[in-house]
Formats: structure tokens, C-alpha cells, sequence
């Protein structure tokens, strides 16, 4: 279990998008809008194209 | 009971039922397509083998789709959800019964057709059945597009279409994923052809959700604040990166295991592989769950402790169905 993990770009923007849904949850809860799950849902659409583009 | 009323059950068995039925119809549709291309000269059985073995998967997840919606003709009431707003009505869910009802008829003859034909070991039965996946991944797909009826074909149409879908190739394709994980610990050659498809399956999960993000688009003021919309914003952000992490660097590692010269995962990967699926199995039935219910009374940590208890007992689960797999006969042509 030694060995580091590599993730490809697809991956970390994946990862990325779901760090901004957590985002999301800690704004909502302050009262804020919904801005942080629109760049979300944004960041993983890119994710998408990226993976589609992989394919 | 605890907010939890009988339709709201149905409709999600409803959903659930089908959209497992739906994925292991385009799976073993896809399993029983790649013999053609195993071996030029001769056909690769072991596929074949994979593809007949989601039949009781399939069966199962039809049986409770087409149970939760016989209870649903009768049972139908006033409905409303909380967190989207722009989710049916009760008259909208009763309207689709005209659509539903012969697409479930359909899907119910052609599976007794299948289950019925004789010889089910023989070549000849691996063909049939690859049409018979194929029409009844259509049947699925369109019960599950069809969740309400407005009259009309609008943007709110459009969502629930993708709002319903989407189930067949996320919860129903993972399930199958997991399913087909459990099957492969039975011998060596059949982890070899599985985790091949693993790349594949994940990227139609990915595709999977990103239509219903797509689809949400439609009704983008329909979105409400409320608790249980927190809780399923946090599970949709554990789904995701525990997903980058099983179907990336786990993924490839389980690959390079099975291939020639690879070595077995042990210890802590073995662990993180089954943690990892187990997490990504238990947040997609979360949320399917979830978003069938419109008045749960918990507050978040509530929510979040249910979801912790569900991991822990679906991770014991999956421990010991996988412990009974690794002590299952291996199949017939593994000794040829």
C-alpha cells in the first residue's frame, strides 16, 4: 500500500467537482444560493467532455 | 412511519426495480455481443457464461418493478417533493398508467418467452438471448422515461424523462458492476474478462449522471433548500470523488493484478477496492431512496448517521457474499 495513486486529469476534475458540492452544502447552510452547485455541476460537465474526448 | 408513506415506497421500488432491470438487460446485452469478438475462429463461451448469469438479476429487479407497480395502481395519492419542486403530481404519476401498463405487459411476455425456452446451457440459447436483452433494455428505458405524464412535452417532461433514465445506467449499472465483481471472485479467468468491461461500465455511470444534471438544467429555479436537499448535495459529492478513486487508480490496479505476471491485490488495497465499492453502492441507493420521500422529519446528522450505519452493514454484507463466492464451484468450463 506503499505506492502512491495517480489520477489522470478526468479524474481530478472529477474529484474537484465533488469537493464543490461539498462547498455547496457548507454555503447553503449559511444561507447562501445555489452558485456553488451550478459551478459544480458545471466542472463535471467539462470533466464529461474530457472523458469523452478519452474515449 | 417516520415520514415514510406506502406510495412513496412503490415509487421508488418502482424506479429502483427497473432501472436494474434495465441495466442488466444492456449489460448482458453487451456481455453476449463480445463473444463475436473474443476469437476469430471459435466463440468465447466465458462471456456467454457472464451474460446467461445476470439473468437472476434481471428477474429480480423486474419482479420488483413490476410488483411496486402494481401497488401503485391502486394506491396512488397525493404526492409532492421536497428539495426539486418540480417533481410529479399525483394526477401526472396516474396519467402515465396508460403509457406504463402496456410497456410492463410487453416486458413481462417477452421475459416469460425467455425463461421458458428450453436448453438454457446451449449456444443457441446465448444467441436468443442477446435479442431478448436488447428488447428488453428498450422496454426498460421507456418505463423508466416515462415516470409521469403532463400532456404535454415540455422541459418539465424532459426532466422527468432524465430525472428517470438516468437510473438505468447510474444505481441500476452499478449494482451491476458490484454484482458481476461478486461473480468474477468465483475464478480466475472470469476476473480477467470482467474487470475488462470495468472501464466501460464506469464511463456509462459518469454518462449516467451526467444526463440528470443535464436534465435538472430544464427546471433550474426548482431547486429548494432544504435539509434533505443538503444531505443529498454531501452524498452526490462522496459518490463522485469515491468514484474518481474505484474507477481510476483502483480500477487499473485490479486490471493489472489479473493480467499475466500481475500480482494479487492484497491487504490495504483489497480493503480500500471493497470500502470504495461498498461506499459507491450505498450512496447511489441513498439518494434513489432519499429523493422518492417527500416529508422525512430528520435533521442533517441524522440523515448522515443512518447513512454510516447502511455502509457498515452493507460493507458486512458484502464481505461475507464475497467470502461465500470465493468458496463457490468455479464454472464447468474453467476444468476444460
Amino acid at each position: 500500500m506503499s505506492e502512491t495513486l495517480h489520477f489522470t486529469l478526468f479524474e481530478k476534475i472529477l474529484i474537484l467537482a465533488g469537493l464543490f458540492f461539498f462547498a455547496n452544502v457548507i454555503y447553503l447552510a449559511s444561507g447562501g444560493d445555489f452558485s456553488f452547485l451550478y459551478i459544480a455541476k458545471g466542472i463535471y460537465l467539462i470533466g464529461i467532455v474530457i472523458l469523452a474526448t478519452e474515449l | 412511519m417516520f415520514g415514510f408513506t406506502l406510495t412513496e415506497f412503490l415509487l421508488f421500488g418502482k424506479q429502483l426495480g427497473i432501472a436494474l432491470a434495465g441495466a442488466a438487460a444492456l449489460w448482458g446485452c453487451i456481455f453476449s455481443l463480445r463473444d463475436f469478438h473474443c476469437s476469430k475462429d471459435r466463440k468465447c463461451i466465458i462471456y456467454d457464461w457472464i451474460a446467461v448469469r445476470i439473468m437472476p438479476l434481471f428477474l429480480v429487479g423486474l419482479g420488483i418493478g413490476t410488483i411496486s407497480y402494481v401497488g401503485l395502481l391502486s394506491t396512488v395519492q397525493a404526492l409532492a417533493h421536497e428539495g426539486i419542486a418540480y417533481l410529479p403530481t399525483a394526477p401526472e404519476v396516474a396519467a402515465a398508467f396508460p403509457i406504463l401498463t402496456p410497456l410492463f405487459i410487453g416486458l413481462l411476455l417477452l421475459t416469460l418467452i425467455a425463461v421458458s425456452l428450453p436448453h438454457k446451457t446451449a449456444d443457441k440459447y446465448a444467441n436468443w438471448i442477446t435479442y431478448f436483452y436488447a428488447a428488453a433494455f428498450v422496454f426498460a428505458f421507456a418505463i423508466t422515461s416515462v415516470p409521469a405524464w403532463r400532456g404535454v412535452v415540455d422541459g418539465q417532461q424532459l426532466f422527468y424523462a432524465g430525472h428517470g433514465f438516468h437510473s438505468i445506467f447510474t444505481v441500476g449499472s452499478v449494482l451491476v458492476l458490484d454484482y458481476l465483481f461478486l461473480l468474477s471472485k468465483r475464478a480466475e479467468i472470469l476476473k480477467e474478462h470482467i474487470f475488462a468491461l470495468f472501464p466501460t461500465i464506469s464511463a456509462v455511470v459518469w454518462f449516467g449522471l451526467a444526463f440528470d444534471f443535464l436534465s435538472a438544467l430544464l427546471i433550474i429555479e426548482g431547486f429548494e433548500p432544504t435539509i434533505k436537499l443538503l444531505f443529498m448535495q454531501t452524498v452526490i459529492g462522496i459518490l463522485i470523488i469515491n468514484g474518481a478513486l474505484l474507477s481510476g487508480p483502483l480500477a487499473r490496479k485490479m486490471l493489472a493484478s489479473v493480467r499475466p505476471g500481475g500480482r494479487e491485490l492484497h491487504g490495504g488495497w483489497h480493503l480500500l477496492a471493497n470500502l470504495a465499492g461498498t461506499i459507491s453502492i450505498t450512496s447511489w441507493l441513498t439518494i434513489t431512496f432519499i429523493d422518492s420521500f417527500e416529508s422525512l422529519p430528520f435533521i442533517y446528522t441524522e440523515f448522515l448517521g443512518g447513512y454510516v450505519l447502511v455502509l457498515a452493514l452493507v460493507f458486512a454484507g458484502h464481505t461475507l457474499i464475497e467470502w461465500m463466492e470465493e468458496r463457490t464451484a468455479p464454472p464447468a468450463f474453467v476444468h476444460k
